[in-house]
């Protein structure tokens, strides 16, 4: 997939290596925008880290309409909204090629249709789309990637642009860049968010943080979390060290004394399911 | 330029005023000109901790209305060279205190000294927002229990948010936390809150740990700052606290419980 280049000139400040770099390939079938949005929303639910900080490669190989246009730079916000890095396409044409790199997209060459073949089918699947009568073995629209290898051994870091949005509202599919707060929140402080809320210091008990979207929480939380404020069920907390006096979303709450005591200091999110609040530690 | 001080803690009772004192004491004595302001406007105590309560002529309102002068109010301390009190009047209230007026005060004395300190109120209304507004510094005086904790956690969210630093977009408050009448062998049973669980909640950086002490009361009912007292340990704390705060290395003390002898652990009984 890469090639060698080494200069060798008299003492170098770098080496260009060609190396293999396993990566997680996003084929995709025909670009439906609401479809797919649809489908990898179920997929960030069922694995809500799967994409973190993962590079992801668009395929253009098996598309059903080889010709047909492809809005890349869409595709790239659609995809980040979810967290999903897109950084090339393979194959496609030139007009998929300058749309990529109007989407700041790099172009590898296509894949050989032998090395194709070796797509494990069983790698996904999802219900939400009927089958497309094309090709009876490729019911989506995308299935997601085939992780070779030890693919998918994250080197996480912390880098909290980074942060992905998990479950947005379905109505704003676009990518918006979550708020970030590092200084501590204090007892008697309110903040209010219309968006996903990143919060690296602590916050104290009788402080009150509100967010439209997800809260994402890496200090201490011992003040009161409210999210998805404006009516999104969909929206969850994440804290990683959990002593929330109170969490609620979309208005469905639970006060402190009702929580599980075994949860207390954990790293723990909270979602809503059938109506009710759950409260799962994270591991 | 001064450096302004506010010592303030949202609750009352937890030791700020004995802390403006030594602070300002201990700031003085290593000789930095220091002027110590009473923001209790109503409910004078700083001249009394400070001994000169017979000496308050003019005060800092008659300033801030313009019927004194500067000079006028400012008392010399008898104890130490450098540092002048500047008393609250007993007969006004807190609304006497114009934004205008302290800030005018406080340029002026700017100029002339190296530290000014100023002594804040309990609660969280005008005299203790007057008194941290010009603050480059806040010494967070707080006692191991939880309402003091919530209260200094309140304070700190209102320097953030209200203070001339906040407003005006500059690089915040310094904030200090000073844990005061700190009882180690309370807190080994389990009574108290230790340092680290003030500082976890509190989450800002540790100026020092004052021990509970009962030279503290003696020294303010005879009008003598604690620090002067050098067989005190919370004189000697506050000594320490000092030191940290211009700026040197210094050993946190008097976290440990004292060790009983032998003997007494023998012949002590349950004790």
């Amino acid at each position: 997939m890469t090639s060698t280049i080494t200069p060798h000139t008299a003492s170098p400040c770098f080496q260009l290596k060609g190396s293999m770099i396993t990566m997680m390939t996003l084929e995709l079938y025909r670009f439906d925008e609401l479809n797919l949005h649809h489908q990898l929303q179920g997929l960030v639910a069922k694995a809500p880290r799967f994409f973190e900080n993962t590079p992801v490669v668009v395929g253009l190989e098996n598309l059903h309409d080889p010709e047909g246009p492809i809005d890349l730079p869409r595709l790239c916000s659609l995809c980040a909204g979810f967290g999903i890095n897109l950084i090339a396409i393979r194959g496609g044409n030139a007009d998929h090629r300058t749309s990529a790199s109007d989407a700041g997209l790099a172009c590898l060459p296509a894949q050989p249709a032998s090395a194709a073949r070796k797509v494990p089918s069983a790698t996904h699947s999802f219900d939400s789309n009927p089958a497309s009568s094309v090709t009876p073995l490729k019911k989506e629209n995308v299935t997601p990637i085939h992780q070779n290898e030890s693919g998918l051994n994250n080197t996480v870091s912390p880098e909290p642009s980074d942060a992905r949005k998990d479950e947005p509202a379905p109505e704003s599919p676009v990518y918006q860049t979550p708020k970030i707060i590092s200084s501590p929140i204090r007892s008697g402080q309110q903040v209010f968010h219309d968006g996903d809320l990143i919060l690296t210091g602590p916050v104290s008990t009788g402080a009150e943080v509100l967010v439209t979207g997800n809260l994402y929480a890496y200090g201490a939380f011992r003040g009161r979390a409210l999210v998805g404020v404006k009516g999104n069920g969909q929206a969850r907390i994440f804290c990683t060290h959990f002593e929330a006096e109170l969490v609620s979303i979309h208005g469905h709450y639970k006060m402190a004394a009702a929580m599980d005591k075994s949860l207390w200091k954990q790293a723990v999110q909270v979602y809503l399911q059938d109506d009710s609040l759950a409260l799962k530690q994270l591991t | 330029m001064a450096r302004i001080i506010v010592v303030t803690s949202g609750k009352g009772g937890v030791g700020k005023t004995t802390t403006s004192a030594a602070l300002s004491t201990g700031l003085a004595l290593q000789g930095h000109r220091t002027v110590v302001i009473d923001f209790d406007i109503g409910l004078r105590n700083l001249d009394l901790v400070m001994g000169c309560e017979r000496r308050v002529v003019y005060d800092f309102i008659n300033i801030i209305n313009g019927e004194a002068a500067l000079h006028q109010a400012l008392i010399k301390d008898k104890h130490t060279d450098n540092l002048f009190v500047l008393p609250a009047s007993q007969t006004r209230d807190k609304d006497a205190l114009t934004p205008e007026g302290v800030a005018q005060v406080l340029e002026t004395l700017s100029k002339e000294f190296d530290y000014i300190v100023c002594d804040s109120p309990a609660g969280i209304e005008r005299g203790a927002l007057m008194a941290l507004y010009h603050a480059d510094e806040a010494i967070i005086t707080t006692n191991p229990e939880v309402s003091s904790v919530r209260d200094s956690d309140r304070i700190l969210g209102i320097l953030h948010s209200k203070s001339r630093r906040a407003e005006l977009n500059l690089e915040p408050v310094r904030e200090h936390l000073l844990l005061t009448r700190y009882d180690p062998t309370r807190v080994e049973r389990g009574d108290m809150l230790s340092v680290e669980d003030v500082t976890d909640i509190l989450a800002i950086p540790l100026l020092g740990v004052i021990p509970e002490d009962d030279t503290v009361l003696k020294a303010s009912n005879q009008g003598m700052p604690v620090i002067h007292l050098e067989d005190s340990d919370a004189g000697n704390a506050y000594d320490d606290a000092v030191q940290r705060f211009l700026g040197q290395e210094c050993p946190m003390r008097f976290l440990e419980a004292p060790r009983k002898g032998l003997l007494q652990r023998i012949f002590g009984g349950q004790g």
